[in-house]
């Protein structure tokens, strides 16, 4: 089913409708928020409250077309939310990798603790590009920014977590 | 392209969005930049690394289900759109029951009356009474004005005929008696107007003056362009009704007073 006619039968309050929308999204909202947060428990928690308060809201949502955006907007308040609830600073001894352990290697251990040495708007953005592949065009319109600026952040948040993992790396040698 | 526009493309260039020539020029820049080459390879890594740790992602069987029950339990939800019709259709009958309650105070209830015999009087005569009222309305007016103009003109004779009372009552070439009762008075002007001219040969005759008490009039001077002025602050001691008798001694040319005209 077309997902602007699915929008529209959430609006009138069909819970079915409302999940199918959902299902195309979850698994890409999750990793949005996995990367955000850096915790599977938080990134479940943040995606949660996002879908909550995306049914009780949905009303609100003027254009049928810009679900998407307006989704991912939810989710990432909903993790600031959860970032303020909780002052979480997440270290590498932190990180959840349960259930994840036989595939997580080195280079993915390493990229998320740079992660979450990130500012939280450089973060934002790589995981709205690299974790949930949404377009400079998508993100600018997703966070109300110039698509130069998504760009210019990206390539300055990259250049960081390349310095990030570098130091690591030098930290490590030199142990 | 410089290394600065190169960096500037970089993400953009890896993720294939730049376009044909912008790649072209990104690839001529880094066969003759090692460093900017090896700043391609770098960031390289990290998207890659960056991708492949997403594809690591997925939400678990039990987290779905979780999802799921989200949803179910979630309240149920009026019909908005209804409702806000609904909300809609009031708030207009509101404004418009606002309005016509404004009309009603502003313009109180208009009633047709018609004939008790419930005949209605023929068009023509109806404007014939029209005009005709039109007519008498305009007279009216007219009359109206004649008489304001009446009015004016014998206010204005009257006012010219108490100015000539204080047309100098004596006069002779050393001495002047004015005296009258005040008719007007111009507060602002803070003066009493009185045209008194001297003899050109003796401008420094010493004027003496009977005013009511308290009352301070100067000297003739160029300032007072031969009148006599009270000094400010006094002014307001004078009032309508006040009988005022100036007893000028001195060699004058000619003496004609106004008090306060306006």
């Amino acid at each position: 089913m077309d997902e602007v006619h699915l929008v529209g039968l959430s609006k009138k309050g069909d819970k079915n409708a409302f999940t199918v929308l959902i299902e195309q999204y979850q698994n890409k909202l999750y990793r949005t928020a996995y990367a955000v947060l850096g915790s599977s428990q938080d990134a479940y928690d943040a995606l949660q409250d996002c879908i909550l308060k995306a049914y009780l809201s949905i009303d609100s949502l003027r254009n049928d077309y810009y679900f998407r955006y307006w989704i991912n907007r939810i989710l990432i308040n909903s993790c600031n939310d959860l970032l303020r609830k909780r002052k979480k600073v997440v270290y590498m001894e932190d990180l959840d990798i349960q259930g994840e352990e036989d595939s997580l290697n080195d280079s993915s251990l390493d990229i998320r603790i740079a992660m979450h040495k990130l500012n939280d708007k450089y973060r934002h953005i790589l995981a709205l590009h690299y974790y949930q592949g949404l377009t400079y065009e998508d993100i600018a319109e997703t966070l109300n920014c110039p698509v130069g600026t998504i760009k210019s952040r990206i390539n300055y948040a990259l250049r960081k977590l390349r310095e990030i993992m570098g130091k690591d790396d030098r930290v490590e040698v030199e142990r | 392209m410089n290394c600065n526009d190169f960096k500037r493309h970089l993400a953009e260039y890896i993720d294939g969005k730049a376009g044909d020539c912008l790649g072209t020029e990104m690839l001529k820049h880094m066969r003759i930049c090692t460093r900017c080459n090896e700043e391609y390879t770098a960031v390289k890594d990290t998207i890659e690394s960056l991708v492949k740790d997403a594809s690591h992602i997925n939400l678990t069987e039990r987290y779905r289900k979780g999802i799921k029950e989200t949803i179910i339990k979630a309240p149920a939800k009026k019909y908005r759109n209804s409702y806000n019709i609904l909300k809609g259709i009031a708030f207009a009958a509101l404004i418009f029951l606002m309005v016509c309650a404004g009309i009603y105070y502003l313009k109180g209830v208009r009633v047709n009356i018609e004939p008790a015999d419930g005949n209605v009087p023929p068009t023509d005569e109806v404007t014939r009474l029209k005009e005709e009222n039109a007519g008498l309305k305009s007279e009216v007016e007219r009359l109206k004005y004649d008489n304001g103009q009446l009015k004016t003109s014998l206010k204005e004779q009257e006012y010219q005929q108490k100015i000539n009372d204080w047309m100098m009552v004596n006069t002779r070439l050393d001495e002047a008696l004015i005296e009258g009762t005040i008719i007007g008075v111009d507060y602002n002007a803070k003066m009493i107007k009185l045209d008194i001219y001297m003899d050109d040969n003796t401008p420094n005759i010493d004027p003496n003056i009977i005013v009511p008490d308290g009352i301070l009039i100067t000297r003739p001077s160029q300032e007072t362009e031969g009148g006599f002025s009270i000094t400010p602050g006094n002014v307001e001691k004078l009032k309508i009704g006040d009988h005022i008798v100036i007893h000028y001694i001195g060699r004058l040319k000619s003496a004609r007073a106004i008090l306060f005209p306006k």
